[in-house]
């Protein structure tokens, strides 16, 4: 997979051009296949490139920087269903770019990128941006003074990099959930987030972060598009466009198609992409469930008219989950169970036919509204203040999250008048945190804002953007867990998390994506003429409840072994009586959040890569 | 007995008219009280209100094991009036009034 290493030092300091000196000389006999995208005072940049027709390096011309990864030129108007440029840095383009310090890039291109930007005046001084909703990783770490930007920890290691966990970021994700974005997950590896730019000073040794893109500044804009009819026009154009853009570059696609919404409206957009690609659709079931989703995956492929449709079977009663013990080291812990069960069905599949890519409809429901269908009030609000119209709309709002007018109007009020705070919504953040230990899920308690770059320097916790956000807040998994970073395999594209899509949904208000009070509802109404019209006006999903229940029971004896003889049980940050009540036989009664058992194994396993470096001091 | 009576009388059911009393039901029960968790309170008040239109769906009782559950709903045929399979799939049903 595409991969990127570069190393930043003060040129005048001799002590640290010799350690970048003996970095990249190392990094040349280690990594396979590298090569070197810029190399000048103070700046050396090299990647690894298995799939030129997808993530480049990308010069400046006269080495005014570099950019990696994926980039394109963004569309004139939102209405513009053609498909994107790839961008070309010419002198030009990139003079302006770099006289923005970068901000032109995230506002006139998009993609998924990380670029290094040296300062043309100050010396010393060099811009890392990553850009605003990519998967590209970037993470930063330092040795001998020498500032190490890089995607896949795996190339720092083979560097002889040591690295210890931090144990605060580990009780934190364990005590409250995800509110630990803003700890580093490594002692000695920070992360630049999306959207921020990191500014290396190589002389005093200082780097200082800025924000460049924030979701906020779209959600609550004061020019959102409150037409319908021009949201509805604007949203089809740009996903089929975004889609298009991204689907031309590969010969081959897989498509995850569950028949739900989101995955149909990228199955239409992908009928008609320039350069005709292979498209085979998949679709996971599990046997014998009480649902099946395969009916509408069905539908959805035939009105597309896909050349192969795969319904692959997957038993959860017969799963064994021990395959986890083979995860690679990462610089985050990332959700390994995807990976482990229906990815790696699609993976080997996509493979099989020598697809180079599998799309998804990931980030549908919270880039469509439906995860924020309970701040639609408050935005309606904050928009136009109290209007009668509010009544209807909180009667559908109250329909929808099953709870009488009076209370949804009564929070949205109270919201309204004194301000948004983080006690809102913390307990929905929070529900997942039983199986950790009790101190720990008291440490969170008494935090008071939302901990993430984006929102770390508000006042008030933005609820109606953060619902909207998805898995743009979690650190980018660029990198599947199961496969060395070295090999080729397909890359993850979710259409509907690409920058234009994002900035579009979030300048869209709430409640005109709950339109006529259905859930995504401008999306059905956007889509209606290319999805067909059982999946449009589907408002339930056929999961098959239960499944990830059986696979847990079938095998709690190794979650159990794992969980209580592990890392997290020897630092008490595990409660170990409720886990071994639940897994030891008695607790199959008992309802639990499967996702939080597995958050921990993940945590667990990643934790033992770094563990035996604990405490030592980073060196090479 | 109402039911009873319609069915001797040659009732059958209307799904378009009953659709769009349900429509008016939801319409106007978040005003009044909520469904989760008082499922049994839901069903009843919708048979009710359907039964007050000459309109007599069942009302169906469903339970489950691992875990434990039990869960009631309106139901006529392979209608659902006012929830969706997904939240009934789960159950087995063992009354159908």
């Amino acid at each position: 997979m595409f991969r990127y290493l570069a190393f930043i030092w003060n040129s005048g300091d001799r002590s640290q051009a010799e350690a970048a000196k003996a970095l990249s000389l190392r990094a040349n006999s280690k990594l396979k296949g590298c090569s070197v995208a810029l190399y000048r005072s103070g700046l050396y940049v090299m990647y690894v490139d298995p799939d030129p027709n997808t993530y480049d390096a990308r010069v400046m011309p006269n080495e005014l920087g570099v950019v990696l990864g994926s980039l394109y030129c963004r569309n004139a108007s939102f209405e513009d269903d053609s498909p994107a440029r790839v961008a070309d840095l010419g002198c030009e383009q990139s003079r302006e770019i770099v006289r923005s310090n970068g901000r032109r890039l995230i506002s006139h291109y998009w993609g998924d990128y990380v670029a290094i930007l040296p300062d043309e005046t100050i010396p010393n001084l060099t811009r890392v941006l990553k850009d605003p909703t990519g998967n590209l990783p970037c993470f930063c770490t330092s040795w001998l003074g020498v500032t190490i930007v890089f995607s896949s920890i795996s190339d720092c290691l083979d560097l002889q990099l040591q690295f210890s966990v931090n144990w605060s970021f580990v009780a934190r994700r364990i005590g409250g959930g995800v509110f630990d974005t803003d700890l580093n997950c490594l002692n000695e590896v920070s992360q630049v987030s999306r959207g921020e730019c990191l500014h290396v000073d190589s002389n005093s040794l200082s780097r200082r972060r800025m924000v460049y893109w924030n979701p906020v500044d779209f959600a609550e804009s004061g020019t959102a598009i409150d037409d319908e009819h021009l949201a509805a026009k604007a949203l089809r154009a740009t996903i089929r466009s975004v889609t298009h853009s991204l689907a031309s570059r590969h010969a081959g696609i897989l498509l995850r198609l569950s028949g739900g919404l989101d995955s149909s409206i990228i199955a239409s957009c992908l009928s008609k992409v320039p350069g005709n690609p292979s498209i085979t659709a998949f679709t996971c079931f599990v046997p014998l469930g009480n649902s099946d989703e395969r009916r509408w995956a069905r539908l959805a492929a035939e009105q597309v008219a896909f050349a192969e449709h795969i319904e692959q079977p997957l038993d959860m009663k017969h799963f064994r989950v021990d395959g986890i013990l083979e995860m690679r080291p990462l610089a985050a812990p990332v959700p390994s169970m995807p990976y482990l069960g229906g990815r790696a069905n699609e993976t080997r599949a996509a493979e099989a036919r020598g697809h180079t890519a599998i799309f998804s409809g990931d980030g549908g429901d919270s880039i469509f509204g439906g995860e924020a269908i309970g701040l639609v009030i408050d935005d309606f609000l904050s928009r136009k203040h109290f209007k009668w119209q509010i009544f209807p709309l909180a009667a559908q709002v109250a329909l929808h999250k099953d709870a009488v007018v009076w209370k949804i109007l009564f929070d949205a009020l109270r919201r309204w008048y004194f301000g948004t705070r983080i006690h809102d919504f913390r307990e929905r953040l929070m529900m997942s945190t039983g199986l950790g230990a009790k101190t720990l899920r008291n440490s969170v308690r008494d935090e008071t804002s939302y901990p993430h770059a984006w929102f770390r320097d508000l006042d008030r916790v933005p609820w109606r953007t953060i619902w909207r956000m998805g898995n743009l807040l979690n650190t980018p998994s660029f990198y599947d867990p199961f496969r060395d970073a070295c090999e080729m395999y397909p890359q993850r594209i979710a259409p509907l998390y690409a920058q234009p899509v994002v900035e579009l949904a979030l300048s869209i208000p709430l409640y005109v994506h709950f339109l006529h009070g259905c859930e995504r509802g401008l999306a059905r109404r956007a889509f209606a003429d290319d999805i067909p019209a059982a999946i449009c006006r589907r408002r339930w999903k056929d999961r098959a409840p239960g499944s990830f229940e059986d696979m847990t029971m079938a095998n709690r004896e190794f979650i159990r072994e794992t969980l209580c003889g592990g890392n997290l049980a020897a630092k008490g940050q595990i409660n170990i009586d409720a886990i071994d009540e639940l897994l030891g036989g008695g607790g199959r009664d008992k309802s639990f959040f499967v996702g939080e058992l597995y958050a921990f194994m993940d945590l667990e396993l990643w934790s033992r890569h770094f563990d035996a470096s604990r405490g030592r001091p980073v060196a090479a | 007995m109402r039911r009873t009576a319609a069915i001797c009388n040659g009732y059958d059911f209307d799904w378009r008219r009953t659709s769009e009393l349900v429509s008016i039901f939801r319409r106007m029960r978040p005003y009044a009280f909520v469904a989760g968790g008082h499922c049994l309170l839901h069903a009843l008040t919708l048979v009710r209100f359907l039964a007050h239109y000459n309109e007599f769906p069942r009302l169906v009782l469903g339970v489950k094991v691992d875990p434990w559950g039990a869960h009631s709903w309106v139901q006529h045929g392979n209608y659902l009036l006012d929830t969706n399979p997904e939240k009934v799939c789960g159950f087995t049903v063992i009354l159908a009034a």
